[in-house]
């Protein structure tokens, strides 16, 4: 055997190769925090409150009687900070000195430690929605339900729900502005699968467009129903089982629908009392550097009236 | 527009559409001194039967306050029902029985002869003055049954400081003249 062959000459071949490309993580993006008016007249203390002035009522009046006077009613909303959240990572200088991919490591210490935080305050602010209203409860207002099992079989999205939710916020005086409504993938699949859509023979432009398209477009999807601009996310509270009008659902999960106008009129209110902050240190004890990401906020649902929830099945997507 | 109502979770109790219209017989008559009068036509066909239901949403007791008398004109003559009482409730409209907010602060369980016949005149100097020890209170009217119609004022002899009086409200809902 006079020539070389990979048989016979195994010293010289790199049998494992490492690339100096690391691969990245496949991330969603993350959308809530636009959702939430952040309060900025909260520097210090524990709580803040906000109180709220109630209307006027009128009398009926006669000749000749005296006049009498009313207060207004008036309430408070308090709101405190309650999540105190970080994220650290330390690295040896033995690693450090031995691994290629060191400085990957330390690279992406403080992005992965602040996108961890960014997604725990995602979940954050769709958890406090969801406990922000009475579970089993049609939470009337207005005589208008504000959350329910969706209706479809198998408790599935139907788009009868999307009209109901929009009733739901006129009943409640909600401004009927920049409706969202985030859904669950499932959701979407659901009603990307609508038997009227999918058997379109001669479909009206919207809807052909979607059976030729896809009904997503990047994050968002291409159409509204009923007013409601259609989000996904994965950061949907989950695993819920309740029974809201004798119907129930088990391993639900909740979708948002609300009314995103800009000011005092979001779902949600929010504030940082300490952004994210990345400290870093060379511990000569441990003999390791120590990242940490710190950050303390809070979340709380400021305006029940504008926040509808339907509760889907996940298995509405088959296996 | 059906009407419906909501007290959300600021305490704020809020009014939606026709109910928003539903004019007050409650309030405060103009006067000096350290004496409050405050005045509610009581229509009991609007109560529920052995249930409660608020009298008034924009007038509210301070704390502190003596509850000194109680005077009943009965406009309409009482009739079919059994009697009824006449007090406060908390803020939250739900909350009665604690610190003096029961439901007979005013009246309690008063029978319907004495409101009998209209234009009878009913004047009850409480034996010992009532004090209402919490800051926001609302009148209330539980019924034992339906029965008529009476105009009833409170004199408060107001032994707080008037800054007090900013928290009053009472509010007036479902009642008509």
């Amino acid at each position: 055997m006079a020539g070389f062959t990979s048989q016979g000459n195994q010293h010289l071949i790199r049998t494992q190769l490492w690339s100096t490309q690391i691969k990245e993580l496949l991330l969603d993006e993350l959308n809530a925090m636009k959702f939430v008016r952040i309060l900025g007249d909260f520097p210090d203390g524990y709580t803040i409150n906000i109180p709220s002035i109630g209307e006027a009522e009128t009398a009926d009046f006669n000749e000749n009687m005296a006049i009498k006077y009313n207060a207004l009613d008036t309430g408070n909303f308090q709101f405190s900070f309650d999540q105190y959240k970080y994220s650290a990572n330390a690295i040896s200088e033995k690693f450090k000195r031995d691994s290629f991919y060191a400085q990957d490591v330390v690279a992406a210490f403080v992005p992965r430690q602040h996108r961890a935080l960014m997604e725990a305050v995602e979940t954050r602010i769709f958890a406090v929605a969801n406990s922000g209203q009475t579970a089993s409860n049609l939470n009337t207002i207005n005589n208008a339900s504000h959350r329910w099992v969706a209706g479809g079989t198998g408790q599935s999205l139907t788009i009868q729900d999307f009209a109901k939710a929009q009733y739901a916020l006129q009943k409640a005086n909600v401004p009927q502005t920049n409706l969202c409504a985030i859904v669950d993938p499932s959701v979407a699949y659901t009603l990307a699968t609508q038997a009227n859509m999918v058997n379109l023979m001669s479909p009206q432009q919207m809807w052909g467009d979607v059976a030729r398209d896809g009904i997503v477009t990047g994050f968002k999807f291409r159409f509204n129903v009923f007013g409601f601009d259609i989000y996904v996310s994965n950061y949907l509270p989950g695993s819920i089982s309740e029974t809201i009008n004798s119907v129930a659902v088990t391993n639900g999960v909740a979708n948002y629908f609300f009314s995103a106008t800009p000011g005092d009129t979001c779902p949600w209110i929010g504030a940082f009392r300490q952004q994210p902050t990345v400290y870093s240190e060379f511990n000569k004890d441990l003999q390791q550097t120590e990242y940490l990401t710190i950050c303390e906020y809070g979340f709380k649902l400021y305006r029940p009236e504008n926040m509808v929830i339907i509760l889907t099945s996940t298995s509405a997507v088959p296996a | 527009m059906v009407a419906g109502n909501w007290m959300n979770n600021d305490g704020l109790y809020i009014q939606y559409g026709t109910s928003k219209a539903v004019p007050t017989t409650m309030g405060d008559y103009l006067s000096y001194g350290e004496t409050r009068e405050v005045e509610f036509t009581v229509t009991f066909a609007n109560a529920v039967p052995a249930g409660q239901y608020i009298l008034g949403n924009t007038t509210m007791f301070p704390s502190g306050v003596f509850i000194e008398q109680v005077e009943m004109d009965v406009e309409v003559a009482a009739a079919g029902g059994t009697s009824f009482s006449i007090g406060t409730v908390r803020a939250d409209r739900t909350t009665t029985g604690t610190g003096g907010t029961a439901a007979g602060t005013f009246i309690n369980g008063e029978v319907l002869a004495t409101i009998t016949p209209a234009g009878k005149k009913v004047i009850t100097l409480l034996v010992r003055r009532a004090l209402v020890p919490v800051s926001v209170l609302r009148p209330t009217l539980r019924m034992v049954l339906h029965i008529s119609r009476l105009r009833l004022s409170v004199r408060l002899p107001v032994v707080v400081r008037l800054r007090s009086v900013s928290s009053i409200v009472v509010l007036v809902q479902s009642l008509s003249n």
